[in-house]
């Protein structure tokens, strides 16, 4: 498929993989954040999911339906865009990035919109739309305390669920410091930074001429929007503000309420280990004679960017995902890297899927490559999506478009020449185990050895390892010792 | 058009036309006629005696951070909200929704409360409201915006007081939705009210070194009177 550079926002580093996470390997601050913050999550979410005995029965139904949406994924989004307008909300169709960005442009100048508060939204930040708007000369403020947070540094979030994890107490309290005014100064103890968050940012809700979300899921019964947080800033939002502007994707629509419930089940355990947000809000149009607050218009942008190339195929399940975060969180990699080596808005093995298909395949190349296929993301994904087999198509791709470094490729078809000529394997793999015994029996820090380590394409493997000591021989030669069927 | 090109997208992808026939019906029937999946501790709770219900729903809602306080007739209610009031250390004045079971509770026999029957202004700490339904499954309050219930009163004080009628509490959401949709308010097939927020205890976030803190943006406390039906 055709990647989808056009629309793609901010700056891409997603090819800077390897030395980004070099960097955060070696960034002892942003290790001791994430070694003491990560295992909670899936502490959490393994004491939420097995404290419901109907979590497998749950996990089945939300299965089934997510799928039967993808395949009927045209007669779900009309249903949904007819449900909405009949309520009042505007629906708008955007094929890509720049067609988002315009069409809230648009929007907010047709309202006359002079600042703007926003929650978060993965989408949004797809599409770049904060820093678009900013520049278009319209005030845009993060009000999710974690992107506030990130915002004020410049920086792009880390995490789906908590964007500022990489962030220490003092980072938080020197950000603070340095661009709020001295009136708002308290003492830096979590409880106080938030306050002084909370009083900074409740201003802006009064005063803004929009209020920008995103949304979990999309009723097509209904036409209803959900949004879920627990800081009560997307509610403030959609709801203070004269104008509500929803920024989403078109697969993240449910067909019922009674689908929607289960969903959020399923997404509250998975993503922080409760068994509901402390906010779940479902919007359905703007006021209506005799509300008395609400805002006057909602406009609802549904996003392609890609993803109507994906039913139907090979990798039509990356479109299952509710966004909870647990992949990342049980995933090695990046638990010792964090977000931000991924490069670009969706990290974690999510992002090594859905990234090559949203900029390209050549820009997000070392994504999939960055596994060990150890499985932990599929099997914490409340929706089960095969993770592990959607990096190996991305890498089978890779191989047979030339995509990426010349070297593993020739390196790969080698070894397929070995591994179907028995000939001339089996003789190889005798010398290669009598070299490994020769090897595994240098001392350590033996010149030799570090002559060893220096070996192409072996070196980052020896440079980090102890060599076990082989007993030498193959498996195959000790078989046909022993007599083939006998035990060895 | 972006609408036409996207749905074209999809179906080419899907490798087939636009749904009609049987199959576009079937779907269509299944938005008509929603159905109730996997509900957590067994079917609809209505075998489930209601006192069960109040308790379950009490603990979960302590669970998520919110204080409680039972009333056993509605002339209580005043008294229960001074004394929150005095616990929190605020002034025993505040705004309180305009709805007629609000109304018609005996604030002037009240110890000293004086209630404010306007809408809530960003300076207002603290407010009263009604919620429509609470879930038991989830310790969750639901509120239903519409003429008599406006929505920033949940949402922007720091203090939240809901006046809340245990026969109003339900098992699950799907009890809720089956309420919305025989209101008396609803229409054939809209029946939902513009907003509909859960409230599953007081504002929380954990952003700062995951270092979980109340009062993020929505209320700091949440406070709940539970006013016990004679019947119970």
């Amino acid at each position: 498929m055709t990647p989808r550079r056009d629309g793609a926002s901010g700056r891409i580093l997603s090819r800077q993989f390897p030395e980004l996470a070099a960097a955060a390997l070696a960034d002892r601050r942003l290790r001791t954040a994430l070694d003491r913050l990560e295992p909670r999550f899936t502490e959490r979410r393994q004491a939420a999911t097995r404290a419901l005995p109907e979590f497998r029965e749950l996990q089945e139904q939300s299965i089934r339906i997510r799928k039967k949406v993808l395949k009927n994924l045209d007669f779900y989004l009309e249903r949904f865009a007819a449900a909405a307008e009949a309520r009042g909300s505007v629906v708008h169709w955007a094929r890509t990035a720049t067609d988002v960005r315009t069409t809230v442009l648009d929007i907010c100048r047709r309202h006359n919109v002079r600042s703007v508060v926003k929650s978060k939204s993965m989408v949004t930040e797809e599409t770049g739309l904060a820093d678009f708007l900013e520049a278009a000369g319209i005030t845009t403020t993060e009000t999710d305390l974690g992107e506030y947070i990130i915002q004020l540094a410049g920086e792009r979030p880390s995490h789906i669920i908590a964007p500022a994890i990489h962030k220490t107490l003092d980072e938080v309290q020197a950000l603070f410091r340095h661009h709020h005014s001295p009136r708002d100064r308290t003492a830096g103890t979590p409880e106080a930074l938030v306050a002084e968050a909370r009083g900074v940012l409740r201003d802006r809700y009064f005063e803004a001429g929009a209020g920008i979300t995103g949304a979990n899921f999309l009723v097509a019964e209904t036409g209803s929007v959900v949004v879920v947080t627990n800081e009560g800033n997307a509610d403030l939002s959609m709801t203070v503000p004269p104008l509500h502007i929803v920024v989403t994707s078109i697969e993240k629509v449910v067909p019922t309420l009674e689908d929607t419930a289960g969903l959020l089940r399923l997404l509250a355990r998975s993503a922080t280990g409760q068994t509901i947000t402390s906010y779940t809000s479902l919007v359905t149009g703007p006021r209506r004679p005799g509300d008395p607050d609400g805002p006057g218009a909602l406009h609802i942008v549904l996003l392609d960017g890609g993803r109507s190339e994906l039913p139907g195929t090979d990798m039509e399940d990356t479109l299952l995902c509710i966004r909870c975060g647990a992949c990342m969180n049980a995933c090695p990699v990046y638990q010792a890297t964090g977000g931000h080596a991924y490069g670009w808005v969706y990290p974690g093995p999510i992002g090594a899927v859905l990234n090559p298909l949203l900029i390209g395949q050549e820009t997000a190349f070392h994504l999939p490559q960055a596994s060990t296929f150890c499985g932990r993301c599929e099997e914490a994904c409340p929706l089960r999506i095969e993770l592990p087999r959607m990096l190996r198509v991305w890498r089978m791709r890779a191989h047979a478009g030339g995509i990426g470094p010349a070297l593993p490729r020739l390196g790969i078809v080698l070894w397929r020449c070995l591994a179907l000529s028995p000939w001339l394997y089996r003789p190889l793999s005798r010398l290669a185990a009598w070299l490994a015994v020769r090897a595994a029996a240098l001392p350590a820090g033996s010149r030799r050895r570090r002559l060893l380590e220096r070996t192409p394409l072996l070196s980052g493997w020896l440079r980090v390892r102890e060599l076990p000591s082989p007993e030498g021989g193959t498996f195959l030669s000790r078989l046909s010792r022993s007599g083939a069927g006998e035990r060895p | 058009m972006s609408r036409e090109a996207i749905l074209a997208s999809v179906r080419r992808s899907l490798g087939r036309g636009p749904l009609s026939g049987a199959a576009w019906q079937e779907l269509e029937d299944g938005l008509r006629a929603p159905v109730a999946g996997v509900v957590p501790g067994g079917a609809d709770g209505e075998s489930t005696p209601h006192g069960e219900l109040v308790a379950r729903f009490a603990e979960r809602a302590r669970e998520h951070g919110a204080s409680l306080a039972d009333c056993r007739d509605g002339a209580g209610i005043p008294g229960a909200i001074r004394a929150f009031l005095d616990s929190c250390q605020l002034p025993p004045v505040l705004p309180v929704v305009d709805a007629p079971f609000m109304r018609a509770l005996p604030w002037e026999s009240g110890p000293g409360l004086t209630v404010q029957w306007r809408p809530v202004t960003p300076g207002d700490l603290v407010a009263a409201s009604c919620p429509f339904r609470a879930i038991a499954e989830t310790g969750t309050l639901v509120f239903r915006s519409g003429r008599e219930s406006p929505v920033i009163p949940n949402f922007a004080p720091a203090f939240h007081i809901a006046v809340l009628r245990t026969l109003r509490i339900v098992a699950s959401p799907e009890q809720v939705f089956a309420a919305l949709r025989v209101h008396p308010d609803a229409g054939a097939m809209d029946f939902m009210p513009r907003a509909l927020n859960l409230v599953s205890g007081p504002s929380r976030t954990a952003d700062i070194e995951q270092t979980l803190v109340t009062g993020a943006h929505g209320p700091v406390r949440l406070h709940i009177i539970l006013l016990h039906d004679p019947e119970e």
